[in-house]
């Protein structure tokens, strides 16, 4: 058995070395910084149904963090999503547009995806 | 499966030694690279300041700030990477030549052996994987060590600080070996499996029928990359959103997981049937 | 009992094997005898499957060829097949590992008879030592069937002769032998039977020593017959 002691060490070596990376990514403290809407004056339930839908970059905009949504309540960003609308995120930042797509698969095929084309 | 593993362990000791030597290559040359690029940065800066530039914000908009964020763009730092990405290349080959070509034939061992010859392609593969995931798993430590060296050697003034998640997102190359998140992590290299799979069942149609056995591989590496290119083609003839990402990825996952089994299937009658000696 | 039924194989549009069918029992030495080229190692090979056939069946005991036939027969091949950085120990140790059916004794009794020591490297043996470590592989192992591809070509006489000795010991009693060579006159006296290969098909087969006794002809002869008429 001595003679597996390569590929053991190997194994080990790799399997903590990346999961480690994985965990430690994918808590907040490495994502996006937490914005929230502050109210300064007036009613608060105005704001109920606004959401906010960004992007954001770090200090020098030279790299893309993540992309996030700002509302009411805080902030969410990829990390808090499940992992289908992380990816469709991409393409389709807003998460209730996103509700909206899925709800109408086959009428958004074949059309552009800009919301700014819809009414 | 005892075999399988029996197996997996002589491949991967067979090549530990060179193995090795490519890690404490890599390393070498990147950490040597960081002294270097500090160096040269360093002197700049003093070059800077003897000209009459003493302000470090005005040195710091001149040449810019020095850490991993840049170093990760240079040879220094990518060329160990390449390297090792083509030697490995060239290993998922000559794992399998090794054994016909040469001095000895030690295919007639494997073969001969009381056990599913599929466990020989399975070994291979698995080795060569094994030994891109090290690597991989290697350059995560090495970046850490990298990173804190650039954080000793640079005075706070010219030094920019970057996680290494940044460090990661902020180089092309790097963040395809390190996707964003573990489900990506794990589908990616589950499809650099699939991509060793074709490669050996390549290797095996060109081992069995020769020159038309090599034809009949390449046909059939060509056949699956356009399978995978399938669903991006499909937006661009509609020119417009055809498919969720979400539901690509998915679409991939699938071709993937039968593709694979293809493969695994073609393989297992080349080895039983068809493979010369 | 190996039975081997019309084998027929294409080599660059060459028949190397037109109809070849034979049998070799258990407890004979059975020898393959043609000129180079007449396709005897081939169906060495096919017997182990490590070659296709076109067409044609192979029975060993009854059964056709699957992984557990590795375990009853074992092939000795004319050609390294063990990996040059190896060293004798390092084979014997793989053989152990896989094999079930591997004799560590009857290995180190072999390598003593042929003078050989377990920490040489492969790589730096001459050619007759290193079938002689082929030899030791195969024989070491408990298997029923033994084939072996061209034993005494190529090596010195003295080797040879030290081949020949294991021929009538005890390790290859009981088993069936099957050799192909090409030079028949070192042992004649060895093989029980002889079966004639020309142009891909079986000439003749026969017992040596009934030809010897009841014809007063000796395999030699026979090969003189049948291929220069």
């Amino acid at each position: 058995m001595k003679k597996y002691w390569k590929l053991i060490a190997l194994i080990i070596f790799s399997g903590i070395s990346i999961s480690t990376f994985y965990l430690v990514t994918a808590s907040a403290e490495n994502s996006y910084p937490q914005y929230t809407i502050e109210t300064r004056s007036g009613d608060k339930a105005v704001i109920k149904d606004l959401v906010l839908s960004a992007s954001s970059y770090n200090e020098y905009g030279d790299y893309y963090w993540d992309t996030i949504q700002i509302d009411a309540e805080g902030t969410i960003g990829s990390k808090d999503v499940p992992f289908a609308e992380q990816l469709d995120m991409a393409y389709q930042n807003d998460l209730s547009v996103q509700k909206i797509y899925r709800e109408h698969r086959g009428f958004f095929r074949s059309k552009n995806w800009d919301m700014a084309q819809f009414y | 499966m005892k075999n399988f593993i029996k197996l997996v362990r002589f491949e991967f000791n067979r090549v530990a030694p060179v193995y090795g030597v490519l890690a404490i290559l890599t390393l070498l040359i990147q950490i040597v690279g960081v002294f270097v690029t500090t160096n040269g940065y360093l002197n700049s800066v003093n070059e800077l300041k003897q000209m009459g530039t003493i302000d470090d914000s005005m040195i710091t908009s001149d040449i810019g700030t020095m850490g991993m964020m840049r170093y990760t763009s240079t040879l220094w730092f990518l060329g160990p990477i390449t390297f090792c990405a083509a030697a490995l290349l060239i290993y998922s080959l000559f794992i399998w030549y090794r054994d016909w070509f040469g001095k000895n034939t030690f295919v007639y061992r494997l073969l001969m052996l009381p056990t599913q010859r599929l466990n020989i392609l399975f070994s291979k593969v698995t080795t060569v994987f094994l030994m891109v995931i090290g690597l991989v798993a290697f350059q995560l430590i090495l970046l850490h060590i990298e990173s804190n060296l650039f954080q000793m050697l640079i005075p706070k003034a010219y030094f920019s600080y970057a996680n290494i998640n940044q460090i990661i997102r902020g180089s092309y190359y790097l963040s395809i070996f390190y996707p964003a998140s573990g489900i990506l992590f794990f589908s990616r290299y589950i499809q650099g499996l699939l991509g060793l799979l074709v490669v050996s069942t390549a290797i095996l149609l060109e081992r069995s029928y020769k020159i038309k056995g090599m034809v009949m591989g390449g046909c059939y590496a060509a056949l699956i990359l356009l399978l995978f290119a399938v669903p991006y083609l499909l937006q661009v003839f509609n020119s417009s959103y055809y498919l969720f990402s979400s539901e690509i990825f998915w679409i991939s996952i699938g071709l993937t997981v039968i593709i694979s089994i293809v493969s695994i299937l073609i393989s297992h009658h080349l080895l039983n049937k068809k493979v010369t000696v | 009992m190996i039975e081997v039924r019309q084998l027929e194989k294409k080599y660059k549009r060459k028949k190397v094997l037109n109809g070849i069918s034979f049998t070799a029992n258990k407890g004979e030495i059975t020898c393959l005898i043609g000129t180079n080229g007449s396709g005897k190692t081939t169906i060495l090979k096919a017997i182990m499957n490590l070659t296709p056939l076109e067409k044609g069946e192979i029975f060993i005991d009854g059964k056709a060829l699957d992984k557990e036939t590795y375990e009853t027969i074992a092939f000795i091949p004319d050609a390294i097949t063990m990996m040059p950085s190896m060293t004798i120990q390092e084979a014997m140790e793989f053989m152990a590992e896989f094999y079930t059916s591997w004799n560590q004794e009857r290995a180190t009794e072999l390598l003593n008879f042929f003078k050989l020591s377990a920490k040489d490297k492969i790589s730096q043996l001459s050619k007759g030592n290193t079938m002689k470590v082929n030899m030791v592989l195969g024989l070491a192992l408990d298997v029923d069937y033994l084939l072996m591809d061209e034993p005494f070509s190529g090596i010195d006489i003295f080797s040879r002769e030290q081949i020949a000795a294991v021929f009538t010991s005890h390790l290859v009693e009981n088993r069936g032998v099957l050799i192909t060579t090409h030079e028949i006159s070192d042992i004649e006296h060895l093989i029980d039977k002889a079966v004639l290969i020309e142009n891909g098909k079986v000439v003749t087969e026969f017992n040596a020593e009934e030809m010897r006794e009841e014809n007063g002809k000796s395999v030699v002869d026979v090969m003189r017959e049948v291929y220069q008429p």
